[in-house]
């Protein structure tokens, strides 16, 4: 099935089956910071921001998404020229495998995009749908204070 | 992944979803939000219908009712202001306690209703508010009160092919209510949820439901404890009482998280929990 989606800004013609899982397709065309982790909804490992606001990929179907705005991690900044929220997260020491990152700073995008200045208990909640199992939770949420500072200014 | 869809529908409006839907049978799957029908391994399904797109998206005060469209978000509902002034918030409590953010921002009122999954939170909010339930069909609309609709049997109280499309929940001013979740994390799966709505005259009780949740397939009131309850106060024996009550009146089933035994003590710790908040709600005239 054709399927019109905006990535990043971009428009994207799809010759996907619509059933197929999201994430997967995602993956296919090279949309690689979204990582599989438990592919049922746990971990946010998969998150994207659709229409504005983060959801999991691994719980939608490629059909869900025509005529709709996706965000990826990769649609925020590069290594050159990175966005202040993941600028945030290398300063605070608030990544160390990375595979929670991508979902972490896009949960914090929609975060800030929504309430510039949350305090510390509002940004745990909005962080409640990511697990990391490394870094632990303290230096992420200095990293969303550090970019709510920043994107401030 | 549904292995064997070609196709993916985007009905405008409700009458073309409840045809296409009626025409296809079990050819066809309905996506809401999809946290559940996405992962369907269905090999008879070849064609998707996402009912997303046909509004029913929104929440507004008509004719003294609160009508919560079907494609609501939990988390729209969560942070909503109006139903935030009824019952003291408990169905915003509710919403608030469905999984974490971004389920919240993907699971829809109506396929949460539809779903009902044993520890589903807010169904039983909507059974303690009294409220109503819209079925779409080819043969027409019919509301029904949500208390049919939870103990009826799934197949004959929403026929294949029919729409859930609004909830209704009376706009009563003064009800008192609490619901309050108990689960081993803050995002986990319901052990127990109770709820409680109450209508006072001075300090004495006119009306009540009183709705216990997860210790069962479906959410139930308790009639006992609720009988209890009419024409009394709520002072701390009555409310040990009604909440003794719930318990001996709850046959739970066990699961993983926890056995019986332990379910059933927790569904009078929670019912009493909610109890005296609302207690505590009423002293301070509210
Ligand atoms: C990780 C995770 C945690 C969760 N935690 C909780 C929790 O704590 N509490 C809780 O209550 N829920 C929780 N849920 C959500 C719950 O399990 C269901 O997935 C959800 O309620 C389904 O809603 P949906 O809008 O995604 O519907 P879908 O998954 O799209 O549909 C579900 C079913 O309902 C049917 N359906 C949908 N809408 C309608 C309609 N309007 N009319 C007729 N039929 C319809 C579909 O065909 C399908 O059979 C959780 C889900 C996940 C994945
Ligand atoms: S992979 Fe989607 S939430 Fe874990
Ligand atoms: S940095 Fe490894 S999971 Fe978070």
């Amino acid at each position: 099935m054709e399927i019109h989606v905006t990535i990043n800004g971009k428009q994207h013609l799809w010759q996907e089956p619509p059933g197929e899982i999201l994430l997967n397709v995602l993956r296919k065309h090279g949309f690689n910071s979204v990582k599989f982790g438990c592919g049922e909804g746990e971990c946010g490992a998969c998150s994207i921001l659709l229409d504005g606001k983060s959801v999991r990929a691994c719980l939608l179907v490629a059909g869900q998404v025509h005529g709709r705005e996706i965000v990826t991690a990769e649609g925020l900044g590069t290594v050159d020229d990175p966005h202040p929220i993941q600028q945030a997260f290398v300063d605070s020491g608030a990544v160390q495998c990375g595979f929670c990152t991508p979902g972490m700073v896009l949960s914090t995008k929609a975060l800030l995009d929504k309430e510039p200045e949350p305090d510390r208990a509002r940004i745990k909640q909005a962080l409640d749908g990511n697990l990391c199992r490394c870094t632990g939770y303290v230096k992420i949420i200095d990293a969303v204070e550090k970019a709510a500072e920043r994107m401030k200014r | 992944m549904i292995p064997n869809a070609k196709v993916c529908l985007y009905p405008k409006d409700t009458q073309e979803a409840v045809r296409v839907l009626s025409q296809l049978g079990r050819r066809a799957l309905l996506l809401a939000g999809g946290t559940s029908s996405s992962l369907s391994k269905d090999p008879s399904v070849d064609t998707l219908v996402d009912i997303t797109r046909f509004g029913y998206d929104s929440i507004e005060l008509k004719d003294g009712f609160w009508h919560i469209g079907c494609n609501v978000r939990m988390q729209q509902l969560a942070e909503h202001q109006g139903i935030a002034s009824l019952a003291n918030s408990m169905l915003c409590d509710a919403a608030a306690s469905v999984g974490s953010t971004p389920i919240r921002n993907a699971v829809t009122v109506g396929g949460n209703l539809v779903q009902l999954n044993r520890w589903s939170d807010p169904p039983g909010a909507f059974l303690a508010l009294d409220s109503q339930v819209v079925l779409l069909g080819l043969e027409g609309k019919r509301t029904l009160s949500i208390d049919e609709f939870l103990s009826g049997s799934r197949n004959k109280v929403l026929k294949p092919g029919q729409l859930l499309i609004e909830v209704k929940v009376p706009a009563v001013d003064g009800r008192i209510g609490a619901f309050e979740k108990f689960a081993r994390t803050a995002t986990d799966f319901s052990i127990v949820d109770c709820a409680a709505s109450l209508d006072l005259v001075g300090s004495k009780i006119r009306s009540c439901r009183l709705v216990v949740t997860g210790a069962r397939s479906r959410p139930f009131r308790v009639a006992e404890a609720e009988a209890h309850l009419l024409g009394k106060r709520l002072s701390m024996a009555n409310i040990s009482k009604a909440a003794q009550l719930a318990r001996e009146h709850t046959r739970a089933i066990p699961d993983t998280r926890t056995s019986v035994e332990y379910r059933t003590r927790m569904v009078e710790v929670v019912m009493s929990s909610v109890l005296h908040k609302c207690m505590t709600l009423s002293r301070e005239g509210r």
